[in-house]
C-alpha cells in the first residue's frame, strides 16, 4: 500500500511539475508575442529580397492586424504588384489580383514575392496561436523555446526561438517534421516606435535551401489600431486602400 | 596613420550607408491614382491551310504559310478612393495600326460603404465567381475566359451590386456574405432603353465554414438560362489546395450544326469541375482541373459543325462564307465548347538559381477528342516594372477535333510589358 501510495505522489509530481512547465512557456511565448507586436496595429513594410549576385527586388506593404490572428496587406510599390492584396484568418489565406477580380486560396508555404519570405513568414500571426511550446531552456544571455506546430497545417513543424532576458525576440530556427532546417530568422536594430512599443525594426532571414539569397523587411510606423472584423474578410479585400489615411 | 585613417573612414561612410538601408520612403496616398500597363505583342503563327475555318478566315486570299502579328495593348487604370466612396476606371485599347485600332471600356463604378457590414456598387464591373482557375462553371456573372490566359484583365457587366458581411468571433462559421447583382438587359431598344421583365438577378451566399471556402450560387431570368449551384474551396495541408464547383442549369442553349444548318436545342443538366493547387518542394507549383459541360458538343456534333465550315468555304458563295463566318463567331467562339477537358499547369520560379526566370508548361487536353493546346510561357523578369515574355503553342490532334482544326498549327508569342 506504501509502495503504491509512493508511485501515485512521484506520477502526480512528475505530472504536475509537466504541466506546470508548459504553462510557464507557454506564458512566457505569450509575452513574446505580445512584445514583438501590438494585438492591433497599422504598420508599413518594406521587404528587400538580395539574389546572389547582390541585385535587390524591393516591395513595400501596408499591413493591418487584429487579434492574434487577423492580418492583411496592400502591396504599395513596385507598379507591377501595386493593388494586390493578401489576407490571412488563422491557416486561410487569400490573394487578390486587381486585374482577376477574385481571392484565389493561397498555401503557407507558397510564396507571392519570390526570395526567402514565403506567405506565412509575411503574414505571421502570432506564433502562441499555431505553436504550443515543447521545452524551454534559460541561460545568461535569456531564453530558449522548443515550439511544436499544433497541427499540419502550420507553415513549419518545430521552431527553436531564441529571445533576450526582456523578452524580445532575436532569432528563430524553422525546421521540417522531418527535423531539416529550412530558415533562420533574425530579428534586430531595437526601435522605438512609440506607444510602449520596442521591438525589432528590421527581420532578416536565409536559408540551406536557398544558398546566396537574403530576404530583409524591415518595419516602419507600426502604430496599435482599432479595425472592425468586416476588414479582414473576402469581399474588403480590394477595399483595403479606404484605410490608409 | 594615413592608412588607418582611410580605413576608419570607409568603415564610418560603409556604415551609414547601411544605416540608410534600413529606412524608406512610404509611397502618398493620392486621392486619384493611375496605373495601367503597356503590352507589346509580336506573334508569329504556322497557318493550317486545310482547316476550314483558316480557309473560311482568309477566303480567297493566297497567304505565306507563316503569318505575323505586332501589336500593342494598352490598360489604363483611375482609382479615387476615399475612406467610404470610391470610384474606378479600367479601359483597354488595342493598336494594330492606324486604320485597325479599338478602345474598350472595362470597368467604370463607384462604390459606398453603406454601414460596418455593407456596401453598394453602381456601374460597369469585372465580377469572377467561382474557384476554378482555367473554367468556372458556376462564373455566372463572369466574362467569357480563355483558359490560356486566365489572369487577363476583361471587360465587366453593367449592374448594381449589393454586398453584406458580417464576421463571427466565435462557432463554425467565421464569415457569411452576400452578392446580389442586378442585371438590366443587354437588349435594348434605340441602344437605350430595355423592358424590365428581362432583368436578371444574381445572388452568392457565402460561407467560411470550418476553413473551408462555400458559394452557393443563383441566376434569375426571364430571357437566359436558370442556374444554381455550389462551389467550393479549401487548404488541405500547408502545400496543397482543392477546389470544386458544379452548376445545375435549364434551358440552356446547345448549338449545334444539323443538316448543315444551324439548330440551337434548350437542354436542363449540369456543368462541374474538380481541382487542385499543389506546391512540391521543388518550389513547383502544380494546377490540376478537370472540366465536364452537358451544353458541350459531342465529337460527331463537332464533326457536323467541322463539315458546314468546310462546305461553306468551298461553296464558292460569298454569302454563304460570311454567314458560316457570323455561325461560327455567335455560336462556336468558346474556348472550350466540347464537354470534356483537363487542364494541368506547372510553373517553376527561377529554377536553378536562373533569377528573375520563370519557366511554366501547361496543356488543355480535349478527353473527347483527344486534341490538345500545349503553352511553355517562359517570363523574364530582369528589371522592375518590366516582363518579357516568350511562349510557344502548339495545337494538336486530327483534322476533325476542336484544336486540331484550328486554322494556327502553331504559334510562338513575345510580350514586353511594362507597368506604371
Amino acid at each position: 500500500m506504501k509502495f503504491t501510495n509512493l508511485i501515485l505522489i512521484f506520477a502526480s509530481l512528475v505530472l504536475f511539475s509537466g504541466q506546470a512547465f508548459s504553462q510557464d512557456g507557454d506564458e512566457l511565448l505569450k509575452r513574446i508575442d505580445e512584445k514583438l507586436m501590438p494585438e492591433s496595429y497599422e504598420a508599413y513594410r518594406k521587404l528587400i529580397n538580395i539574389e546572389p549576385n547582390g541585385r535587390k527586388k524591393e516591395f513595400i506593404f501596408y499591413t493591418v492586424k487584429k487579434g492574434k490572428d487577423k492580418i492583411a496587406m496592400l502591396y504599395l510599390s513596385p507598379a507591377s504588384e501595386k493593388g494586390k492584396t493578401t489576407l490571412r484568418l488563422g491557416e486561410n489565406m487569400w490573394l487578390y489580383i486587381p486585374n482577376v477580380g477574385k481571392p484565389i486560396r493561397i498555401t503557407s508555404l507558397q510564396s507571392i514575392v519570390g526570395g526567402v519570405f514565403n506567405n506565412a513568414d509575411i503574414m505571421q500571426i502570432d506564433y502562441s496561436v499555431e505553436y504550443n511550446v515543447a521545452g524551454m531552456d534559460k541561460d545568461e544571455t535569456g531564453y530558449i523555446l522548443e515550439l511544436k506546430a499544433k497541427n499540419n497545417t502550420v507553415a513549419y513543424d518545430k521552431l527553436k526561438m531564441w529571445a533576450a532576458k526582456d523578452e524580445i525576440l532575436t532569432k528563430i530556427e524553422c525546421y521540417s517534421a522531418s527535423g531539416m532546417l529550412i530558415k533562420t530568422l533574425e530579428f534586430k536594430e531595437i526601435k522605438d516606435f512609440g506607444n510602449g512599443l520596442v521591438r525589432p525594426s528590421v527581420m532578416e532571414t536565409y536559408s540551406p535551401l536557398y544558398k546566396g539569397y537574403k530576404s530583409i523587411m524591415i518595419y516602419s510606423q507600426v502604430k496599435p489600431g482599432e479595425f472592425r472584423d468586416e476588414v479582414f474578410t473576402m469581399n474588403y479585400m480590394s477595399k483595403l486602400e479606404g484605410l490608409r489615411k | 596613420m594615413k592608412l588607418l585613417a582611410a580605413a576608419a573612414a570607409v568603415l564610418i561612410i560603409s556604415t551609414a550607408v547601411y544605416a540608410e538601408d534600413y529606412s524608406f520612403d512610404i509611397p502618398g496616398k493620392e486621392m486619384l491614382e493611375l496605373s495601367g500597363n503597356l503590352d507589346v505583342k509580336y506573334s508569329v503563327l504556322s497557318a493550317r491551310k486545310d482547316s476550314p475555318m483558316y480557309q473560311l478566315q482568309y477566303y480567297n486570299r493566297q497567304l505565306s504559310d507563316i503569318l505575323s502579328s505586332y501589336l500593342m495593348e494598352f490598360y489604363l487604370n483611375g482609382d479615387y478612393q476615399t475612406k467610404d466612396v470610391g470610384v474606378h476606371l479600367k479601359t483597354h485599347s488595342e493598336y494594330y495600326s492606324d486604320n485597325q485600332t479599338d478602345f474598350n471600356l472595362y470597368e467604370l463604378y463607384a462604390d459606398v460603404n453603406l454601414s460596418a457590414h455593407s456596401f453598394l456598387l453602381m456601374g460597369k464591373k469585372m465580377y469572377n465567381w467561382g474557384k476554378g482557375y482555367a473554367f468556372n462553371p458556376v462564373g455566372y456573372v463572369n466574362p467569357v475566359k480563355d483558359p490560356e490566359n486566365p489572369e487577363l484583365s476583361q471587360s465587366g457587366l453593367f449592374s448594381i451590386n449589393y454586398e453584406y458581411s458580417k464576421s463571427f468571433q466565435t462557432g463554425l462559421v467565421k464569415n457569411i456574405a452576400l452578392d446580389l447583382i442586378v442585371i438590366p438587359s443587354a437588349n435594348t431598344i434605340n441602344n437605350k432603353v430595355s423592358e424590365i421583365q428581362y432583368t436578371d438577378f444574381a445572388g452568392k451566399l457565402y460561407f467560411l465554414f470550418l476553413d473551408a471556402d462555400i458559394d452557393f450560387v443563383h441566376y434569375l431570368s426571364k430571357a437566359n438560362p436558370e442556374k444554381a449551384g455550389i462551389d467550393f474551396s479549401r487548404n488541405i495541408f500547408t502545400n496543397l489546395e482543392m477546389h470544386g464547383e458544379f452548376s445545375m442549369f435549364r434551358g440552356q442553349p446547345k448549338y449545334l450544326i444539323a443538316d448543315n444548318s444551324p439548330e440551337t436545342k434548350y437542354i436542363d443538366g449540369a456543368s462541374y469541375l474538380f481541382g487542385m493547387r499543389w506546391l512540391n518542394e521543388w518550389n513547383i507549383t502544380t494546377i490540376l482541373e478537370y472540366y465536364h459541360n452537358d451544353a458541350g458538343v459531342s465529337v460527331n456534333e463537332f464533326k457536323d459543325y467541322n463539315r458546314f465550315l468546310a462546305n461553306a468555304a468551298s461553296s464558292g458563295n460569298d454569302s454563304i462564307v460570311s454567314n458560316a463566318i457570323s455561325i461560327n463567331r455567335n455560336n462556336f467562339n468558346g474556348a472550350n465548347i466540347m464537354q470534356d477537358y483537363l487542364y494541368l499547369k506547372m510553373s517553376w520560379p527561377e529554377p536553378f538559381n536562373l533569377i528573375y526566370f520563370t519557366p511554366a508548361v501547361y496543356t488543355i487536353f480535349n478527353i473527347n477528342d483527344g486534341g490538345s493546346i500545349i503553352g511553355i510561357p517562359l517570363s523574364y523578369k530582369p528589371v522592375t516594372n518590366f516582363e518579357f515574355l516568350f511562349r510557344p503553342v502548339f495545337l494538336t490532334g486530327n483534322s476533325n477535333s476542336e484544336f486540331g482544326s484550328k486554322q494556327y498549327k502553331n504559334k510562338l508569342e513575345m510580350w514586353m510589358r511594362f507597368y506604371f
